[in-house]
């Protein structure tokens, strides 16, 4: 599942257990997910999937499904 | 009849027949519901004989021929096993409702023909027992009386005699009689049929379909199809059994439920309908009302007013100032002459209206506004805006992600020299860059992405604007007031502004919703206005359409014949027809007799000749005195054996009055919007929503002077009488309507 990889990812780059994450978690500082984190998360993604993620793209990502969809699309393109 | 006793007999014996091979493909269908798997695909297989036409589940071709001749007809259909299980308990229940004795040229012998709900055979390819009310066949009971007669069938037309027609009366699964019709139809039988009670919901009238009734249902050769039906004309009924025929005769290019979309005019009225084709044996269609598209259409939390919340605040309107002003603007802005102005409009937007800025990157200028603007323009014609400012997009940010790999160099510097990000500086280069990029998506988005809302408000509050659009176009003498009028409080849109902005966000945008429906059914036409139908073609680039409506049943607005040249002159469709049917089956003569004086004297009309008391007109020296007339006849109706009983009123807040007055002295329910419809009581319900119902026993409250007296007024009071099956009462106080004449005086 892409979700469940993204959500690891995620999860080590801003130490918080898997288990406080889910798709609906929104990414934003409220969250304690900063724009470094995203950039991060943007970072590993892209190694792990192989794929391209532009920048104009990130800010519409407002949950984890959200990057989940993109990468979905990006994969299966 | 001397032998009748003799045939009765037969016949009995024919019911038990057919009755036990119901019973036991009924068991094997059930048995086979609970197999799965390969025992369910052979059970299907075996089954395919009494396909009933109502599923989806085309799993699986087989050839079967369906009809009377040996015709080389080919019905793709296989159905659901939970759809057969369906209608052979409907079957069980009434298994047909009529014969024909059809001899076709070059046969020796008539061959009797039984018609009822679905088809069933005996065995597979073998004999059919029950013919699909939908077969080509079974057009001859509807559409013959006895003596020469022909069907079309697909392999051609089919000529012959019919020598016999009879009706059954079948009901939970026991034969109660027969009879022989020499009529069309026997009235008698459709008499029995009318002067039952209604229920709650709409019924089914497979029994009772007319000759031109089901001419229109089984209409394949246009596009449009319009039919203009005075009140009680059964036009609904035919959109009802027209979507069962169309699901029926799809069955070999698969026409789906969701293929199928029906336009009501409220709620209230899409739950009526509701029973119909799951009675029919078909699934339920979607039944939408108009403010869905606009909702769908317009950016998410747009707030507008709703049509009924238009025509209320229209039909309540006390200052005639202020109604006439509202009026007004609403009759423009729905007009062919906005639309007009709106598709001009829609083209001037690039050249004029979108507001393009130049786009820095790295420090340098890549693309000025100028350059974006002539790059749009140059653009194909045929595509919408929408596609081609996504095309500008993607141009921009192209050439952007070329830029990006000389940009990256130059953030990984400046972040590497950042203090504050000693480790993860290739991570905060990253973070930049998103910055940067996310700064331009919104610049860009700014003029990638029209609002419909906002660019239709600049429209209308831009001085000038639409005047300088307009050439040629006869514009209202106060269009400036009209103007002025919708730049009141902004939010929320009036229902009107809501459709113009609608209308231009399918001129901008993709539609790709609604692009599978190949069916609309539109019910109460006389409603809409241009707009609606311009909407219409935009959402639904795919399909045919079935128009219903009656001129005459108007809110707040005249209409006339010339509206379904109207229709055609939008829909444009390759082939259109007009049916118009003036024969009323829900009224008594009395009462339709009545009602017709609330229409041109010229209005064409047959009463279906079923009698019953003459309307009633009540005063009473004061409102609590009406009061209590008004329920003394609620409850007589009662005690006539009138189950659901409507009283209705001009408007929201006469009916809330009355209700408050009575509710706690008699038991009463007064109808919202949205509301679920009981089956029986009594009902106190304004006019707009009692659109399209019917009622045993129908009381107009409050029918003086004061509330009706133009013309518009006219047509309230004609759709208010209309609704009643049976018995008519009017009350008022103070002065009469000038509006009504005659009725017994009381």
């Amino acid at each position: 599942m892409i979700l469940d990889i993204i959500i690891s990812l995620l999860s080590e780059i801003i130490s918080t257990p898997e288990s406080d994450l889910s798709g609906r978690t929104p990414l934003t500082p409220e969250y304690d997910i900063e724009l470094i984190d995203i950039a991060k998360l943007m970072i590993e993604i892209e190694k792990r999937f192989e794929v391209t993620i532009h920048d104009e793209i990130v800010h519409t990502f407002g949950t984890l499904n959200d990057v989940a969809e993109h990468i979905d699309a990006l994969i299966s393109e | 009849m001397a032998n009748y006793e003799q045939e009765l007999s037969n016949e009995i014996v024919h019911y038990n027949d057919v009755l036990a091979i119901i019973q036991r493909q009924l068991n094997t269908a059930k048995n086979g519901h609970a197999k799965s798997g390969d025992t369910l695909r052979k059970t299907n297989r075996d089954m395919w004989e009494n396909a009933s036409h109502s599923s989806d589940n085309f799993d699986r071709a087989v050839e079967l021929s369906q009809f009377y001749q040996p015709l080389a007809n080919i019905i793709y259909a296989v159905e659901s096993t939970s759809g057969r299980v369906r209608l052979l308990e409907q079957l069980l229940q009434s298994a047909y409702f009529a014969r024909i004795d059809f001899r076709a040229e070059g046969e020796e012998q008539h061959e009797m023909l039984y018609i009822g709900r679905g088809t069933l055979m005996d065995k597979p390819g073998n004999r059919f027992c029950i013919y699909d009310w939908r077969s080509p066949i079974a057009g001859l009971f509807y559409r013959f009386e006895t003596g020469d007669a022909f069907y079309d069938a697909p392999g051609g037309r089919i000529a012959g005699n019919i020598g016999l027609k009879r009706q059954y009366e079948i009901n939970n699964g026991v034969f109660e009689y027969f009879f022989d019709a020499d009529v069309q139809i026997s009235d008698e039988f459709l008499r029995r049929m009318l002067s039952g009670n209604t229920s709650g919901k709409m019924k089914t009238i497979v029994e009772t379909i007319q000759k031109d009734q089901d001419i229109a249902i089984r209409d394949m050769t246009h596009d449009l199809l319009m039919v203009q039906g005075i009140a009680g004309s059964g036009k609904t009924s035919i959109a009802l059994h027209r979507i069962a025929y169309l699901k029926y005769q799809g069955l070999s290019n698969r026409l789906k439920s969701s293929d199928i979309i029906i336009l009501s005019p409220n709620t209230l009225f899409e739950q009526y309908i509701s029973n119909v084709l799951p009675e029919l044996g078909e699934d339920e269609v979607k039944s939408v009302v108009f403010d869905d598209f606009v909702k769908s259409s317009l950016p998410d939390k747009t707030t507008f007013q709703t049509r009924y919340e238009q025509t209320e605040m229209l039909v309540s309107c006390a200052d005639p100032i202020h109604k006439t002003l509202q009026k007004q603007s609403m009759e423009f802005k729905m007009s062919g002459a906005f639309v007009e102005i709106l598709n001009r409009y829609a083209d001037s937007l690039p050249a004029s209206h979108i507001n393009f800025t130049d786009i820095v990157y790295d420090g340098r200028t890549i693309f000025t506004g100028q350059y974006l603007k002539e790059r749009l323009l140059q653009m194909n014609d045929h595509i919408s805006l929408s596609v081609k400012l996504g095309q500008l997009r993607r141009h921009i940010f192209e050439e952007i992600h070329e830029l990006r790999k000389d940009r990256m160099p130059k953030l990984l510097r400046q972040a590497r020299d950042d203090p504050e990000h000693p480790y993860d500086w290739e991570e905060y280069a990253r973070a930049l860059s998103i910055e940067e990029h996310t700064n331009l998506a919104k610049q860009v988005s700014g003029f990638i992405s029209p609002d419909s809302v906002a660019l239709y408000k600049k429209l209308i509050n831009t001085d000038g604007l639409l005047l300088s659009l307009s050439e040629g176009i006869e514009l209202p003498n106060n269009i400036r007031e009209i103007l002025l009028y919708a730049q009141g409080p902004a939010s929320p849109l009036q229902n009107e502004d809501a459709l113009a902005a609608t209308y231009l966000q399918l001129l901008i945008g993709t539609n790709e919703l609604y692009k599978q429906i190949r069916q609309v059914v539109v019910d109460e036409a006389q409603d809409y206005y241009s707009i609606h139908f311009e909407i219409l073609r935009r959402l639904f680039p795919n399909a045919r359409y079935t128009v219903l409506g009656d001129v005459n049943q108007t809110i707040e607005k005249q209409e006339n014949m010339s509206l379904y040249e109207r229709i055609t002159g939008i829909m444009q469709p390759e082939s259109a027809c007009l049916m118009v049917m003036n024969k009323s089956f829900r009224c008594t003569k009395e009462i339709l007799s009545f009602s017709m004086q609330f229409l041109d004297s010229d209005t064409p009309f047959e009463s279906f000749n079923r009698n019953g008391d003459v309307p009633q007109v009540i005063n009473a020296a004061d409102m609590d005195l009406l009061d209590e007339r008004l329920m003394t006849e609620a409850i007589y109706s009662k005690g006539q054996g009138c189950q659901s009983i409507g009283i209705i009123c001009k408007d929201v807040q006469q009916a809330e009055a009355l209700y408050d007055r009575l509710k706690d002295k008699i038991a009463l329910h007064l109808v919202h919007s949205g509301d679920n419809l009981n089956t029986t009581g009594i009902f106190i319900i304004p006019i707009i929503m009692s659109k399209g119902l019917e009622f045993d026993s129908v009381l107009v409250y409050g029918a003086d002077s004061g509330h009706y007296f133009s013309d518009d007024d006219r047509k309230l009071l004609y759709i208010a009488s209309t609704r009643a099956l049976h018995r008519l009462s009017l009350f008022y106080t103070g002065e009469i309507s000038p509006l009504i004449q005659g009725g017994n005086r009381a």
